[in-house]
């Protein structure tokens, strides 16, 4: 049970390899292994989801948030000092713990329209393409199951290559320059990033005393804020590097959110790749940004969180709004539902930035639901293009005489997309605007008039190509038809391979929509324990601190509190 | 006297074979084809021999001859990549009437190497540095004679001789300063004339020390091709062939940072601040100057001589770590922290480099057309369809050059980035100064991304233009496979980090057993508490 999680790392990557291998056999032996090795990771993801008890409690009584630990090649180090013939103590750590939960789930769950949109449309090199998107769906479960820093970064890492090919051999019309871009922006920040994660290992050894470096997550985000609190000069000390670490840290996650002025990346890149690249670009990839900042920033650097509020909240603000005034003016569908990811992942930052339980559930959970309502809108746009090979809304008109279930499916998406009570949408924004209500209301009143626009686009997007006189793009078929190309699809309504695509996606949105608590309360004793942390280091409450830590109180209560957790 | 010739035993031996290669060639007797076994036996000989040394020999103290961890890692490194080196060629050379003499000059760049890793004295260390130097001049004018590379040779010859004489100057401002010749006396010297206890920043030495520093630096700066000492590297890289300019990336630059490490970090006692200063300020703009103008670049050779250029950089970033860490063992990496130091950081990160370049020059060398080189990048074009082997490779060590996980490029930055951050307790302004060297340091690794990328895009994302007819031969391919391999390997890092952590570590510096060394008090340093891991 334990090696669940090692097995969906594992699998999509042996898997990968047998794609490889039957790619001589045909289209069609490759796509169905793809399909069962995305369907057996999937079963895996229920699994674990089944088997995560956020109430566990271990031997002593204290909780056990972190579950499904495994660990490979760990070299624990020798008691006598001698360890010189050992390496650096950097393992192949996984675990699971409510604030990944639900995004690993999401990643396996994303998977399954990832392959069956790309069932037709990728008809050149598909062993290639399946084996690549693999590939991908490896890095991404491991980015959010690494419970080491090092093991993080080469997942984070190991998550471009595939995509970059991906987008650069698959890709539209620009696709070498997007899927260049797309892999120097996030690797330019993602290097000052992994800068800043190493100064917190090392500044965990001085901090100690201790020459033993480690590099477990888990054991830094508990020492830290113990370390910190334990002495005056290490408090004047990690006061004086926070900032310049959470720098370093916004550095690469804000680029891979995107972060409103670092966002130029996103749209070349959502527009240039398959549908499948598009679909776990902006289901799962644009996450690993935020659960950065949740993972590291959030519980390492808490007191520089609170100093950064106003900026990130800014910038965040900027972002939703900025997003959504491009959407309104895009005439591509595809770029569109690109900058509204702009917009919806300022959402998610703003919640997380309310730096409380309240507002960072609703940030974790815009997460997932961002997932799944653009992933499923990417998906569906990918379905209009096999059939149209085109993304212009102004050639289509009244698209549901013709497909009504593709113009349910996407108007049920929409509807999620900006938040309709019911839908998933809604849960997460109103949590996360409530959290920031709470911190700072300006900017939840800011993000506000965010949604307002949002449904102002996607229901405008949504009128001009499914509503109204049916107009399709004819000319451009017949083009195609007169080339001989016959790679589209045929022009009739969705089929039951593009309806199971969708459908699970589907399910989940009505499932959040209506039962969100299921889904919060695995996520909230993990979120508790990092705004205990947050809390501690409130401006407000830290003169008191100081107080306390003067007349010696803070030490003792902080162990009591530390036992009571 | 039998003694120290005992220790260079491996050395002899190729020197020996490389005079009896071109003693041999004025017999016809023997086929051309040949010399390239014999040139691989003989390394295969001077590794047995290094391998029985090791044993065999004790340490010896006052010998001009060092044998120790470092010497003995860095030439192993040394028979591996230049085996490397001699399959590359096995097929050009194979009916070239020059073949004899082109073995007999790659084997005396492989001894004098070796040589200047196990100097323990100047004059040596400098007779070290001139047995890869002079054979270079022949290299290059032995395989091609047009313009470009009589251009190349002169230019190679003139700036390495003045090179060379920078370094002679320095070298007698140590002798000046010391009066000896002698390394390890001489360090003993200085270490009782600047002594300092291990945490306090020394105290600077004499100005003659200085600047005896200083040209030493520069000297060296030429053969690692160092900015602003470079200029002569990417002309000559593009006037050569493949197989020089992947030589020429590799082992001047291999005995320029040995030979740093063995004058500078391990001798110049006391002068470690200076030293400091001149290492970043070289590291940065070598990194940055690389990196940057490697961008603009379109000529494969040319983009690779700008990347080696770089590459000094990152490895500049270890020898000032290693400065520093020379009076600070007490908080240096290694040992129990698993990570290397500054200096064994360098070694590890040059090997790593040397086997990148070595494997993307085979590939240049395997791949054109009889007759032609691969000039543009865009003769690339389209390898990926054509060659996915190869290109897989190319892939491969471009990847692991631009420091992408988990390859050994990686592991060598992380080290190098780790040495740099973990500097801690300098005089201020130094400390804030190893701090942004790491700071550039990781963003020039997003820069040389770029360049990197581009060709991996040109290999893979574009259709080829033409279907290659490579020349190289199978022993060129098995090269690059074999590199291959060894870099997949070592993307498992453990075994090489723990190898070289134990180098370096020098044990004249390191107060063992003091129990309670004066700490130079910073605001850093009071932070230590005594809370112990939980």
């Amino acid at each position: 049970m334990s090696y669940v999680l090692l097995w969906m790392v594992l699998i999509p990557l042996f898997g990968s390899l047998v794609v490889l291998l039957v790619g001589r056999s045909g289209i069609e032996h490759v796509r169905r292994t793809a399909l069962v090795n995305v369907l057996v990771t999937f079963a895996l993801s229920i699994v674990m989801v089944a088997n995560y008890n956020p109430h566990q409690k271990d031997g002593l009584g204290r909780s056990q948030l972190l579950q499904m630990k495994v660990e490979l090649f760990g070299s624990s180090p020798s008691a006598t000092g001698l360890a010189q013939s050992s390496g650096p103590d950097i393992r192949f750590a996984l675990g699971v713990d409510g604030i990944s939960l639900w995004l690993i789930a999401l990643t396996a769950l994303l998977m399954i329209p990832s392959v069956l949109v790309s069932w037709t449309a990728i008809d050149d090199r598909p062993a290639g393409f399946y084996a690549l998107m693999l590939l991908l769906q490896a890095g991404m479960i491991g980015v959010f199951a690494a419970l080491d820093i090092v093991l993080f970064y080469i997942f984070f890492e190991f998550t471009l290559i595939p995509l970059f090919f991906m987008i650069g051999l698959w890709g539209g019309y620009d696709r070498r320059w997007a899927a260049r871009k797309f892999f120097i922006f996030t690797l330019a920040g993602s290097v000052l990033t992994f800068l800043g994660l190493l100064f917190i290992v090392l500044a965990h050894s001085w901090m100690s005393g201790n020459a033993h470096l480690t590099f477990s997550i888990p054991k830094l985000t508990a020492d830290i804020p113990r370390l910190v609190a334990a002495s005056a000069d290490n408090a004047t000390f990690w006061m004086t590097y926070s900032p310049w670490i959470f720098l370093a840290l916004f550095a690469g996650f804000a680029i891979k959110v995107p972060l409103f002025p670092f966002h130029t990346w996103l749209p070349l890149a959502h527009v240039e790749a398959p549908t499948a690249g598009s679909v776990l670009l902006a289901g799962v990839l644009l996450k690993i940004g935020s659960y950065g900042f949740l993972r590291f920033a959030l519980p390492l650097v808490p007191a520089a969180c609170w100093g950064a509020l106003d900026w990130v909240a800014w910038l965040a603000v900027a972002g939703i709004i900025y997003g959504a005034l491009l959407s309104l003016a895009q005439d591509d569908i595809k770029k569109l539902i690109a900058y509204s990811s702009v917009s919806h992942m300022g959402f998610c930052l703003l919640g997380l930035f309310a730096l409380n339980t309240v507002g960072i559930s609703g940030g974790l959970l815009q997460m997932i639901n961002h997932g799944l309502s653009t992933g499923a809108l990417f998906a569906m746009v990918g379905m209009l293009y096999e059939r149209y090979h085109t993304r212009d809304i102004e050639a289509y008109s009244g698209l549901m005489r013709k497909y009504p279930w593709l113009g349910f499916s996407f108007v049920f998406v929409t509807f999620s997309s900006i938040g309709l009570p019911g839908l998933n949408g809604f849960t997460g924004e109103v949590l996360s605007l409530l959290g920031m209500f709470r911190t700072r209301p300006l900017f939840a009143v800011l993000g506000l008039t965010g949604i307002i626009i949002g449904a102002w686009y996607m229901l405008w997007l949504v009128q001009r190509t499914f509503f109204g006189r049916l107009r399709e793009p004819i000319l451009e078929q017949a083009q195609h038809a007169a080339a001989g190309h016959h790679d589209h699809a045929p022009l009739s309504d969705l089929n039951w391979r593009e309806l199971f695509a969708l459908a699970p996606v589907g399910v989940m949105i009505l499932w959040i929509g209506i039962y969100p608590q299921f889904f919060l309360d695995r996520m909230e004793p993990s979120i508790r324990q990092v705004v205990l942390v947050l809390e501690k280091s409130e401006p407000g409450r830290r003169t008191q601190m100081a107080e306390m830590t003067a007349e010696g109180k803070l030490t003792t209560e902080y162990t009591k509190n530390t036992e009571q957790e | 006297m039998t003694e120290t010739v005992m220790l260079v035993l491996p050395q002899t031996v190729l020197g020996l074979l490389a005079c009896l290669f071109i003693l041999g060639a004025s017999f016809g007797s023997i086929p051309r084809g040949s010399w390239n076994s014999w040139a691989l036996l003989g390394l295969v000989a001077a590794g047995c021999t290094l391998h029985f040394l090791s044993d065999a020999v004790p340490l010896g103290g006052t010998t001009a001859v060092a044998v120790d961890s470092l010497s003995r890692g860095f030439q192993w490194g040394c028979l591996i990549i230049g085996a490397l080196f001699v399959l590359m060629a096995r097929e050009s050379q194979a009916k070239s009437e020059t073949a004899a003499e082109f073995h007999a000059l790659v084997l005396l760049v492989i001894c004098g190497m070796m040589l200047v890793s196990a100097a323990n004295e100047l004059i040596l260390l400098f007779l070290g540095l001139e047995l890869v130097s002079i054979p270079t001049y022949v290299l290059l004018y032995l395989d091609r004679r047009d313009y470009a590379a009589q251009e190349a040779t002169t230019k190679y010859f003139l700036l390495s001789i003045l090179s060379a004489a920078l370094l002679l100057y320095g070298f007698a401002f140590v002798y000046g300063l010391t009066g000896t010749t002698h390394l390890s006396v001489a360090r003993g010297i200085l270490t009782d004339a600047y002594a300092v206890a291990p945490g306090l920043p020394p105290t600077g030495g004499s100005v003659l020390g200085v600047v005896a520093l200083v040209l030493i630096f520069a000297g060296l700066g030429f053969k690692v091709a160092a900015v602003p000492f470079h200029f002569y590297a990417p002309d000559v890289y593009q006037g050569t062939t493949p197989f020089n300019a992947g030589l020429l990336a590799v082992a001047p630059k291999a005995a320029g940072f040995v030979a740093m490490i063995r004058v500078l970090s391990e001798t110049m006692v006391g002068f470690e601040v200076p030293a400091e200063r001149v290492a970043i300020i070289l590291a940065m703009i070598t990194m940055t100057g690389g990196n940057v103008l490697a961008l603009l670049q379109t000529n494969v050779r040319r983009l690779l001589a700008y990347s080696s250029i770089a590459h000094a950089g990152y490895m500049l970033i270890g020898i000032a770590v290693g400065f520093w860490e020379a009076w600070n063992p007490q908080r240096s990496l290694g040992g129990e922290t698993g990570l290397p130091g500054g200096i064994s950081a360098t070694l590890f990160y040059l090997f790593v480099y040397s086997l990148a370049s070595a494997g993307l020059f085979a590939v240049l060398i395997y791949l054109p057309r009889p007759g032609r080189q691969i000039e543009h990048i865009d003769d690339l074009t389209g390898l990926g369809r054509t060659q996915p082997l190869l290109a897989i490779a190319a892939a491969l060590f471009l990847f692991s050059m631009a420091g992408i996980p988990p390859l050994p490029g990686f592991w060598g930055k992380l080290s190098l980035f780790m040495g740099a951050l973990n500097v801690r307790s300098a005089p201020d302004t130094l400390h804030y100064g190893f701090l942004a060297l790491a700071i550039v340091g990781a963003i020039n690794a997003a820069i040389g991304a770029a360049y990197y990328l581009r060709l991996v895009a040109i290999m893979f994302l574009q259709d080829p233009i033409s279907v290659p007819q490579p020349s190289g031969g199978k022993p060129a391919f098995a090269a690059v496979l074999l590199a291959a391999a060894l870099s997949l390997a070592l993307s498992w890092p453990k075994p090489l980090l723990s190898y070289v952590n134990g180098i370096g570590e020098r044990p004249g510096v390191v107060a063992a057993g003091d129990p309670d060394p004066p700490v130079y008090t910073t605001k850093v340093n009071k932070h230590r508490t005594e809370v112990g891991s939980p």
